[in-house]
């Protein structure tokens, strides 16, 4: 299945890009897609991320991904 | 109001969005960009948002206001790219019945826009910059 991946701020300067269109497995959940990113972008293997959202909403890193998905990977913030 | 622009914000634009027959109070809010941080000279900061998702965080925090005060009117803007020295990061605006609500609320909108809302700082300074990671600095590049 297709999901999309979002970086900002520190990750996507380690990623070097924003957004990746990913074809994942049924049952990957946010742990594994960042463990899968992390082996092709060697800066975010050192990161371990502070917090994701899927479809704009926080969920735990165990959530289970579904097709079409776009997931963030959140650094704290630091807004205001 | 809740909105992430890329364009220069002011107190004005967002006490306009708030104003009401029934407000007796117009509690304001503006973040500015401060020169040091750290004891270090700041040349400019860089503010990135994941802009849909950070409206929304937003719009939640207008929606928390109303559960935990009642009837108020809130309006939240924040600028995000590059901003000078002195330039206005984030303006809110809290229209109460009465002062002490809407300073109160006013208080609660910044603190909670710090916790939960996905918008980053980047200070660049002479020879360096970083992100600034909740309380905490990441190295940049």
């Amino acid at each position: 299945m297709q999901v999309r991946a979002r970086f900002f701020a520190s990750y996507r300067e380690a990623v070097g890009q924003r957004k990746l269109e990913l074809e994942v497995a049924r049952g990957t959940t946010v742990a594994d897609l960042w463990q899968r990113l992390g082996q092709e972008f060697p800066r975010l293997s050192a990161i371990s991320p502070a917090a994701a959202a899927v479809n704009m909403e926080y969920v735990p890193f165990e959530a289970e991904l579904r097709d079409g998905d776009e997931v963030a990977f959140l650094p704290p913030v630091s807004g205001g | 109001m809740f909105r992430i622009t890329e364009d220069e914000i002011t107190a004005q634009m967002v006490i306009e969005a708030v104003e009401h027959p029934a407000a007796g109070a117009i509690a304001t809010f503006l973040g500015t960009v401060r020169d040091h941080s750290q004891g270090k000279r700041v040349l400019y900061l860089e503010y990135d948002a994941y802009p849909a998702m950070a409206e929304k965080t937003l719009r939640q925090i207008g929606e928390e206001i109303g559960e935990r005060w009642g009837l108020y009117r809130v309006a939240i803007v924040h600028r995000v790219g590059r901003l000078e020295i002195g330039e206005a990061s984030v303006a809110i605006a809290v229209a109460a019945p009465h002062r002490a609500e809407a300073f109160e609320a006013c208080r609660y909108a910044i603190d909670r826009l710090k916790e939960i809302v996905p918008i980053w700082k980047k200070e660049v300074w002479e020879g360096g910059e970083y992100w600034v990671e909740g309380g905490h600095r990441a190295e940049g590049e």
